[in-house]
């Protein structure tokens, strides 16, 4: 599963002000895709946010194929999503939710079963992928948010290349 | 926001400003009497008026948060180096005097903006530190409450457990089981047990921020004593959930703190933005005033 891409939060940097949640809220129609908790590691917070798995898990059995990649790293759920829940379950982070959105003043946007009342999508980060860089980490004014490389950064933070050091064997090592 | 490395380049070209704006200052206050209202006086006026509006708009840009103008973090550096800027502009264009009482107001409330910027940027710098270091527990502020409820409902369970734990035996079978073993009896110990908790744990655990700032549990040293009494009362199957009550106090305790930090962290933004709102008007009616007569 390994994860490609983490939000991380330097929590020497970050007051708390929540101007992430509310930018990844304001982008994806009122209902943040973020949750500024989640597990730390030295003084970084990795944020409930999807973290663009290798192989993700959330992709299997999906019953309308609508949680899928297009030729690119993020994960995108699209808009024919049934709701149905299946990739919440099987994401093992608790990064994707459902949601009711309103099929009234969406534009249009969901058609699958009527123009007006309620629908249920599941939501996932998707990096702000028509974007330049994600809503969460444009909007932080205290540059605290950011979207990593886990192996690159996790391993300058050690000071040493991970990458490198998978792929020696042992053997090698030893010399 | 944390002030780094990053700022480098801002802070050389804050020292920049200001030792061209000196350079031009000195001749000038020794060729003419220098006031607000000659061409270099404007000058200086109109640059600080330029850096209020500048660190105004911070506020705009944070109400737009997705809107694509350059990132709030950009933004941010600019507002705390270009609203620091503003006080020497001023005092250059007020040629370090404040004639009449409106001047005399601006003067002023400059003085305030930019010191509690100052003072908000200290905090911001110095702060997340020690709410990441003394806050272990630290959660999602708007669900401290929430939290402290639940805290309040697994203490409660906690306390139930010492106290059926070490309650006379009772019911069928009692009896029996109390000729065969000598039990000890832990009757008095566990009123008292229950009294603490009820007179001291639970209302400390349900107490506001404020109002728990009067409980002696709210002392780490005296928390500990009073739990360490209790399980040198109490047999060891008693220790693990009075140990766990123990942590529950201690996370309160966090909580409590994370609220005060929180506080700190945003409070001083109470002073700060009404004043720059004020600053900012009156600036405005100053230029409109000094332009027009």
């Amino acid at each position: 599963m390994d994860a490609q891409s983490l939000l991380i939060l330097d929590l020497e940097k970050c007051t708390r002000c929540d101007q992430c949640v509310k930018a990844c809220a304001e982008a994806h129609d009122g209902v943040t895709r973020l949750l500024r908790d989640g597990v730390r590691f030295d003084k970084y917070l990795v944020a409930t946010s999807c973290r663009q798995c290798r192989d993700p898990l959330c992709m299997v059995g999906c019953p309308v194929g609508s949680i899928r990649r297009r030729n690119s790293l993020e994960v995108i759920i699209e808009d024919w999503c049934v709701g149905c829940g299946l990739c919440a379950s099987n994401c093992p982070y608790g990064n994707i939710t459902v949601h009711e959105f309103d099929r009234d003043g969406a534009g249009g946007k969901y058609k699958d079963a009527g123009d007006h009342g309620k629908v249920r999508k599941a939501t996932s980060c998707d990096l702000c992928h028509d974007l330049e860089e994600p809503s969460c980490v444009y909007a932080c004014p205290h540059d605290a948010a950011h979207r990593v490389n886990p192996t690159e950064f996790f391993a300058n933070m050690l000071g040493q290349d991970i990458s490198s050091a998978l792929t020696t064997s042992p053997v090698e090592v030893k010399r | 926001m944390r002030i780094d490395s990053t700022h480098r380049p801002w802070l050389w070209f804050s020292i920049a400003l200001i030792a061209v704006s000196t350079a031009i200052y000195i001749p000038y206050a020794r060729m003419t009497t220098p006031a607000g209202s000659t061409a270099v006086g404007l000058t200086f006026g109109v640059i600080a008026l330029g850096f209020m509006v500048f660190a105004a708009l911070l506020s705009l840009r944070k109400r737009y948060r997705i809107m694509r103008i350059g990132s709030a973090r950009v933004w941010m550096k600019a507002h705390l180096w270009l609203g620091t800027l503003a006080l020497p502009m001023v005092l250059f264009h007020a040629a370090f005097h404040a004639r009449g009482l409106l001047a005399f107001i601006l003067m002023t409330l400059t003085f305030i903006v930019v010191f509690s910027g100052i003072y908000g940027a200290y905090l911001q710098h110095t702060l997340p530190t020690r709410m990441f270091r003394e806050v272990p527990y630290e959660t999602i502020y708007d669900q401290i409450g929430v939290i402290q409820q639940q805290l309040a409902a697994e203490a409660r369970q906690h306390a139930t457990n010492v106290t059926q734990m070490l309650a006379p035996a009772s019911g069928a079978g009692a009896t029996v089981t109390m000729t065969l073993v000598e039990i000890p009896e832990y009757g008095t110990e566990v009123a008292a047990f229950d009294t603490f908790f009820d007179t001291r744990v639970e209302p400390y655990l349900q107490a506001e921020r404020k109002k728990a700032i009067g409980m002696d549990l709210r002392h780490s040293a005296d928390a500990a004593r009073a739990f360490e009494d209790y399980r040198k009362l109490f047999p060891p199957t008693a220790w693990p959930p009075i140990t766990a009550l123990e942590d529950i106090c201690s996370e309160k305790r966090q909580l409590d703190h994370q609220i005060r930090l929180h506080h700190w962290l945003h409070g001083w933004l109470l002073i700060h933005l009404p004043i720059s709102a004020a600053l900012f008007l009156l600036a405005f009616i100053h230029a409109v005033v000094a332009l027009h007569y």
